[in-house]
């Protein structure tokens, strides 16, 4: 019986860490569309004259900037997202690993478990 | 991946193993098709602003236009600038520009979704013909099976 307790356990973790896996992919997939949109930006930035007008959209009005503000406004926050990539690339990698090991856990358990009935 | 499956003999693929390839690529191709759409409705975006741009020029200029607020409510207004436009450019930065460049923006773009487009279009009809590959394997396995269990019906009355 114990064995049935424990292989229920070890299944409720092992879907746990399969959710928390796949939002983790999901934050994962939206920095990649926001790296690729402000890289998109900063190449248009590159493109612009150095006297163009820019505006920024904050809340329902356009405010005039500055280019070379802007332009490093946008290198900041894509330096910021490609970190943050980073960081969940490790995130993706460690969770990786534990859900392999929580899978063979759940195996062995589920053998020990048959084996146990067929006694 | 191909050629893996080349190697293996097709008809020696377990059923549960090719009814769960089945799906496994049905579900890759409706996630293509619909960027498909996606794809293909920015692109029309994309065209209309470079189709609309061709009336902002220095003959319109002062010209009285109707401007949407919404969809159904219009306010007269006159074009007073007919050589720059503004436009979104993408996390909330908007830009001035002049409309020869306005209309290159749109043009590059329109080109990268295309190319985009061409490339998922050829994606889709490889795993389509892979779908239906899929299945006519399956429903040749089904009716061998059937065969045999009629051949074994048989033998035993």
């Amino acid at each position: 019986m114990a064995a049935a307790q424990q292989l229920e356990k070890e299944m409720a973790a092992f879907q746990n860490l399969q959710k928390e896996f796949s939002k983790v992919i999901q934050s994962r997939a939206q920095l990649e569309s926001q790296l690729k949109e402000n890289e998109m930006v900063a190449k248009e930035f590159e493109l612009l004259k150095e006297n163009a007008t820019v505006y920024k959209l904050i809340g329902p009005v356009l405010v005039k900037q500055d280019k070379p503000e802007a332009t490093v406004n946008v290198k900041k926050r894509i330096e910021f997202i490609t970190s943050e990539i980073k960081r969940l690339e490790g995130q993706i990698k460690d969770l990786n690993q534990k859900q392999d090991a929580k899978k063979e856990e759940v195996m062995r358990l589920q053998q020990e478990y048959q084996q146990q009935i067929a006694a | 991946m191909a050629q893996q499956t080349q190697q293996i003999d097709p008809m020696q693929i377990p059923m549960p193993q090719l009814k769960q390839m089945h799906t496994q690529v049905g579900e890759d191709l409706d996630t293509f098709t619909n960027s498909f759409a996606q794809l293909k409705s920015v692109y029309a975006k994309y065209s209309d602003c470079s189709e609309s741009l061709q009336y902002v020029t220095p003959k319109n200029k002062g010209k009285t236009l109707l401007v949407p607020l919404t969809s159904s409510l219009y306010v007269p207004g006159e074009l007073a600038d007919s050589e720059n436009v503004i436009m979104d450019i993408g996390t909330g930065y908007y830009i001035e520009k002049p409309v020869a460049d306005a209309k290159d923006y749109y043009k590059r773009k329109m080109e990268f979704v295309k190319g985009n487009l061409d490339k998922l279009q050829e994606t889709i009809t490889e795993r389509r013909k892979r779908l239906s590959d899929i299945t006519d394997l399956i429903n040749l396995r089904v009716q061998l099976m059937q065969k045999e269990q009629g051949h074994t019906a048989k033998a035993s009355a």
